[in-house]
């Protein structure tokens, strides 16, 4: 690990991190704005006859959302969050990933870094601290503007624990995804095609993981989506299976950092 | 490879890269000596920035091997960058940063805090520390890459065309600086495609072409065997065997425009001239194409 490269990335990407922070959180506020006029309105109870229809609930499962655990505050909150957070955090934090390696290369600053006196490895190491540090922080950010929110909209107690359940697993599941992406960027001949394949990725694996819940037979199946291992209906029941999650997401992370120091280490850097 | 009395700057053996099937460098043998100016030379595509990205481990060779300072450039990588400074060819930094951040990131690498020398080198090159580097024009840019070149005081210079985007003024200021650092010691490894400019500075040279090293030369040898290409217009056509001379090559006769390539002494062809109905006449440094296909001729024919 180089620090020089590990706080000049932090000052590179932070004011990108701040917007997606801004952005999130302003989503997340947005939609707990309507919360109280959703009640009040009884919305749910109406929309409810309507979405028992097999179409339409199949198409809201897919977008996990589950109209019992729709009216609580937090069933609410965990909902959008779980649209919003999740799978743009998880956007971000495969193009940070991936970006963190391959605009090197795109740009061709590669030449100036590696010709420093560092190894790959620390190159390496030293962005992925950046990562680490950048992606926490946006997930800090969005878990108190969460505490907050809740506070704000609603005096019913909720399930403290459940909440940060899902905040911790939606935080590891990014930084899984920022792993994702730096071997993603360490295996691209030509970074050129990095950012595209990596939106695939994420949009491919959430859309796998909705589809997976529409019906029992293919439950399992969404288990090849690392979406899939976010535990969202935790309102309907306790949260359960929290270490084989966790260790699903650290390994995941694992084996992508692995496998991205044993290809960026004798990569052949093309300018 | 090395005994330990006599470290090489540079030594490569059999150095090669393949980009898969496309040849970047084959069988490349250096030996560049601890405090001299080497240039290396070659046409476009010759492969000189594939040698130099192989020596900093930016490339994979193949095969070969390759020790700068006797440390092995795969193994020893970092401990060799740390005694290196490089110029790239193109000039790539970070953007939104101002040219004095960037020059502080790169010193921080060698563990030199100390702005002072920076602020030195900035005065000398007239480079502007508090402007962005994304708005510099190319030259300056080039300007800022020497600056992140120079400000560790490497041991060794690995200068890949250096001059290019300068104006006249800061390529005589970058010689200027060069000999200095040299005479403090430093071993420069000078790439370029323009002769004339590693005849100024260099000691010895050597001429890649096609990805091989097609010799070793002395400038001062080089020099004696100084080409010049030669275009005349007369007056009149001149007579068959007119141009009789030594040290005339390729002679072209177009009715009464000549040209050729003299390599003999210019006093006895001026002599030649000064008989002749001249209206014109130019006298250039040829291409360092030509001077390949006229010194190289027998390496090419493989």
């Amino acid at each position: 690990m180089n620090t020089n490269i590990f706080l000049m990335e932090l000052r590179r990407h932070l004011r990108g991190i701040l917007i997606w922070c801004a952005v999130l959180v302003g989503l997340n506020a947005f939609m707990m704005l309507f919360y109280p006029l959703v009640i009040e309105s009884g919305v749910f109870e109406h929309l409810n006859t309507l979405f028992s229809n097999p179409f339409f609930k199949g198409m809201l499962t897919t977008f996990g959302v589950d109209m019992k655990s729709m009216t609580s505050a937090l069933g609410y909150y965990v909902t959008y969050n779980a649209i919003y957070t999740m799978l743009l955090g998880s956007l971000v934090a495969i193009l940070l990933g991936s970006g963190l390696l391959a605009r090197e290369e795109k740009e061709k600053t590669a030449e100036f870094l590696l010709t420093k006196p560092v190894t790959r490895g620390e190159v390496l190491n030293s962005k992925m601290a950046a990562l680490g540090v950048l992606i926490t922080g946006l997930n800090l950010a969005v878990v108190l503007a969460g505490f907050v929110l809740l506070a704000v909209f609603t005096d019913a107690p909720y399930d403290v624990g459940a909440f940060l359940t899902v905040s911790w697993q939606t935080w590891l599941l990014m930084l899984a995804f920022g792993a994702v992406g730096f071997l993603v960027a360490a295996l691209a001949k030509r970074a050129r095609a990095v950012t595209g394949a990596c939106l695939g990725i994420v949009l491919g694996f959430y859309i796998v993981s909705g589809l997976s819940r529409v019906s029992e037979s293919t439950r399992a199946f969404g288990f090849i989506s690392p979406f899939r291992f976010v535990q969202t209906d935790i309102i309907a029941g306790a949260s359960s299976g929290g270490w084989w999650r966790a260790a699903y997401f650290i390994g995941l992370a694992a084996l992508c950092v692995l496998g991205s120091h044993l290809v960026y280490r004798r990569k052949d850097i093309l300018l | 490879m090395t005994d330990t009395a006599h470290r090489l700057a540079i030594e490569t053996r059999g150095l090669t890269k393949f980009y898969k099937k496309t040849r970047g460098i084959e069988d490349v043998d250096l030996e560049v000596e601890p405090g001299e100016i080497f240039g290396f030379i070659g046409p476009n595509g010759a492969g000189k920035s594939t040698t130099i990205r192989t020596l900093l481990s930016l490339l994979y060779p193949t095969r070969g091997e390759g020790r700068v300072f006797g440390l092995d450039i795969l193994r020893d990588s970092k401990a060799i960058k740390r005694r290196v400074g490089y110029l790239p060819a193109e000039v790539n930094f970070y953007d939104r940063l101002k040219v004095g951040d960037l020059l502080a990131y790169s010193a921080r690498f060698y563990g030199v805090v100390d702005g002072r020398r920076t602020r030195e080198l900035a005065e000398r090159f007239k480079v502007d520390l508090e402007r962005d580097f994304t708005d510099l024009s190319l030259g300056n840019k080039k300007k800022v890459a020497i600056l992140a070149a120079l400000i560790h005081s490497p041991e060794l210079l690995i200068l890949d065309e250096p001059t290019g985007g300068l104006d006249p003024l800061i390529q005589a200021r970058l010689t200027e600086t060069l000999r200095e650092e040299n005479a403090r010691g430093t071993t420069i490894f000078y790439s370029s495609h323009v002769l004339s400019e590693v005849q100024k500075i260099c000691g010895r040279v050597a001429i890649l072409k096609g990805g091989r090293v097609v010799g070793v030369e002395e400038i001062s040898s080089l020099r004696q065997k100084q080409l010049k290409k030669v275009r005349l217009s007369f007056s009149k056509t001149p007579e068959p065997g007119a141009f009789d001379l030594e040290g005339v090559h390729e002679l072209e006769v177009k009715d009464r425009d000549c040209r050729f390539l003299f390599d003999g002494r210019i006093g006895d062809l001026l002599a030649l001239l000064a008989g002749m109905p001249v209206n014109d006449v130019t006298l250039e440094e040829p291409d360092l194409e030509e001077v390949f296909l006229h010194f190289y001729k027998d390496s090419e024919d493989e």
